[in-house]
């Protein structure tokens, strides 16, 4: 332990002795959060999945709703090919890589990009320059259109953010109404290394003028999945 | 750029006469507030919610002894070095050791103000390590070889076309004022140097004590790039930075989109407990926190003045702010501006050189009412106000104006001469013309002094004209 630890410790326990001159927060907060909360959330699912897709319209993100995975690929291999997309990086799980190979019969010449397959130094590089992502996600939250990573469950953080374009695949088994829902239902544990993605990277920085496609990608394609 | 807090009435001056500056600040400022109403209002529980915060907030700083023991405990646990810095210097030789370990040539950063309070950028480059920021707004303010004028958004004083011109002098580019163009010549640049960088050093918005995690908050995804990326990422943090976990962090983010920028949600919220590089494959094989007093300690010990720890760094109490609408945040003089920064100023670097700061205020209570953790900050103004005067920090001539004021009052036939002379002085002015005081009146009227006088008015009023005021009240 270094000395400027135990003066930072010292100095700060000494201070803290000295009661505060802070008013105390008045009674009932939390329950009045609470209600008010209740209040302005839908109450179904049909409820919390339009509120996502309005929400995700205001960031500049785009809702598409397909019934059948054979549905999604049709729309995502349709709009690739719309854009000249050449390459495509694919998350690791199952679901992604039985999407992409349904892709493949759509785009033979399509690149398809596996950051597992690929070594540290290689990786950054490769994705940097793919055109878009196919990608999992953990959560939606509904009231801000916000989609949740936790890094526990996914072999690649660089393909969220490196590509061009994402596309996330979302089941509705995924929604959660606001963050506060979202941080009671992660544990701690896994809540530490977690991703809060809402909308296609963005800044305002010259004259408050909006500019999407800032470090981050340009476009966020979200397929909301209903199959049954 | 060098900057002063004791120039603030220079830099003043020269704000009030920069059309531009006043153009640029109004138009940001007023669409940041317009963004913020209309968000707050999709919050119903909004009031109760700053509320919480504060309550939230008071909690962590009254206890904040044990919130950094827990969040050095769980840092280690998750594999993060931590080193406490109790001053500027010992951040900056800490951050210089770690650099030199790693043989690092370049550092990409992004946006943290803890660092920009002890220049830190200008320490690497003097040190041999090309330091970029890469938030667009702190990279063009760099480019300028400026401070940021904004909390949250640092580019705000300058015009796209003086944008395009220090992109075409410094980047060598042909030259456009197209914003989009010239984002895309940023992010084309920037991007390499995240993919090739040794070091990302990076800001801290919230770290969470309980699983010894931090959490940066932005919109571009430099930050996302700046921690992920490079091979060593390191976060600087003040130790006031402190929430008690998760469920607390909700209701920070709730607040802080609308407070800073008019969105419900940032685009980014990277939550950075330990390095993953042995998870993924990829990103930061270590990880480093810098854990920064600088004067914190001494503001804990004011019972009253400790609530300025509470704040967020949203810039709200910026935008709302009469003085800063006019001036801008270059005019305090240092990296933290606006009301929140006027308040600041004086408990970090002392009493005599945050002599003028306080007093760069109207006292309107506007930003007490917008600032999302309910900081009282006219409150404490006058506090910081008071310590100025007791310490003989005051200006002469105020010094002088109220000495005056006071031998005058004890003498009331004096005091009756004093208060009708101005009066009929104002007479012999051309009409129209407001009473000269020096320096006073550079950029503002004096009104007109009252020929009557209140004494005269007073001595006038009838038992009965009480009697209508009390019921009028």
């Amino acid at each position: 332990m270094n000395s400027s630890r135990d003066k930072i410790l010292n100095a700060v326990k000494e201070a803290v002795k000295i009661p505060s001159r802070i008013p105390e927060k008045p009674e009932g907060i939390n329950a009045k959060i609470a209600e008010s909360l209740k209040s302005i959330t839908p109450k179904d699912y049909a409820g919390l999945r339009d509120q996502f897709a309005k929400e995700l319209d205001i960031v500049s993100g785009e809702f598409v709703l397909v019934k059948s995975a054979s549905e999604l690929v049709s729309h995502l291999s349709g709009d690739m090919k719309s854009k000249n997309f050449t390459s495509l990086a694919v998350s690791d799980e199952i679901s992604s890589k039985n999407i992409a190979s349904h892709i493949k019969k759509e785009l033979p010449e399509l690149e398809f990009v596996f950051p597992a397959d690929l070594a540290p130094e290689q990786k950054k590089n490769k994705l940097a320059k793919t055109s878009a992502a196919l990608v999992n996600i953990d959560f939606a939250v509904a009231d801000v259109a916000s989609l949740a990573v936790l890094i526990d469950n996914t072999k690649s953080l660089f393909i969220h953010y490196l590509p061009d374009c994402i596309y996330v695949v979302v089941k509705p088994e995924q929604i959660l109404a606001n963050l506060f829902e979202l941080f009671t239902k992660v544990p701690k544990e896994k809540a530490k290394n977690m991703l809060l993605i809402t909308g296609p990277s963005r800044t305002a920085d010259i004259e408050k003028i909006l500019i999407l496609g800032a470090h981050g990608p340009r476009r966020l394609v979200v397929y909301w999945l209903e199959e049954k | 750029m060098k900057l002063s807090p004791l120039k603030t009435k220079k830099y003043i001056h020269n704000a009030l006469k920069d059309e531009k500056l006043l153009s640029a600040v109004d138009k940001a400022t007023q669409t940041a507030l317009k963004k913020r109403e209309d968000k707050k209002d999709q919050i119903p529980y909004w009031e109760e919610l700053r509320y919480k915060a504060h309550h939230i907030k008071k909690n962590v700083i009254e206890n904040l002894d044990k919130y950094l023991e827990e969040f050095e405990k769980n840092c280690l646990k998750n594999g993060i070095h931590l080193h406490w810095a109790l001053d500027a210097e010992e951040a900056r030789q800490i951050i210089l050791k770690l650099l030199r370990d790693k043989n690092a040539k370049t550092v990409v950063k992004s946006k943290s103000l803890t660092t920009e309070e002890f220049h830190l950028n200008d320490f690497l480059t003097k040190n041999g390590i090309e330091t970029l920021e890469t938030d667009l707004g702190e990279y063009i303010v760099q480019l300028m070889d400026q401070i940021p004028s904004h909390l949250t958004a640092p580019a705000l004083h300058l015009s796209r076309k003086e944008i395009g011109g220090i992109f075409h002098k410094k980047l060598g580019i042909k030259y456009t004022e197209d914003p989009t163009e010239l984002m895309t010549i940023a992010r084309n640049k920037l991007r390499e140097k995240f993919l090739t960088a040794d070091v990302g050093i990076s800001g801290v918005n919230f770290a969470i004590a309980d699983s010894g995690a931090v959490c940066v908050v932005e919109n571009e995804a430099n930050a996302r790039l700046t921690v992920g990326v490079p091979k060593t990422h390191i976060a600087v943090m003040g130790i006031e930075k402190l929430l008690p976990g998760f469920e607390e962090l909700a209701t920070f983010l709730k607040l802080l989109g609308p407070s800073a920028t008019g969105q419900k949600a940032t685009v980014y919220v990277n939550i950075i407990g330990g390095p993953l590089f042995n998870k993924l494959q990829e990103g930061p094989e270590e990880m480093h926190i810098v854990l920064m007093d600088n004067g914190r300690s001494k503001i804990l010990a004011d019972p009253q003045l400790r609530e300025t720890l509470f704040c967020i760094r949203c810039g709200a109490c910026l935008n709302i702010c009469p003085i800063y609408q006019q001036i801008g945040g270059h005019a305090y003089g240092w990296v933290y501006m606006g009301p929140i920064g006027i308040t600041l100023i004086p408990q970090y670097l002392g009493d005599k050189e945050g002599k003028y700061s306080p007093f760069v205020s109207s006292l309107c209570g506007a930003c007490y009412e917008i600032c999302p953790v309910r900081i009282n900050i006219p409150h404490h103004l006058l506090k910081l106000r008071n310590r100025v005067v007791d310490k003989g920090y005051s200006m002469k001539v105020e010094r002088f104006g109220i000495n005056a004021w006071a031998f005058l009052a004890k003498r009331p036939l004096l005091y009756r001469f004093a208060t009708w002379f101005p009066g009929k002085f104002q007479l012999l002015l051309p009409k129209g013309r407001a009473f000269p005081v020096p320096g006073y009146t550079r950029e503002r009227a004096l009104g007109t002094f009252d020929l009557k006088g209140f004494r005269k008015r007073f001595l006038k009023l009838k038992n009965s004209d009480y009697q209508d005021i009390k019921q009028k009240k």
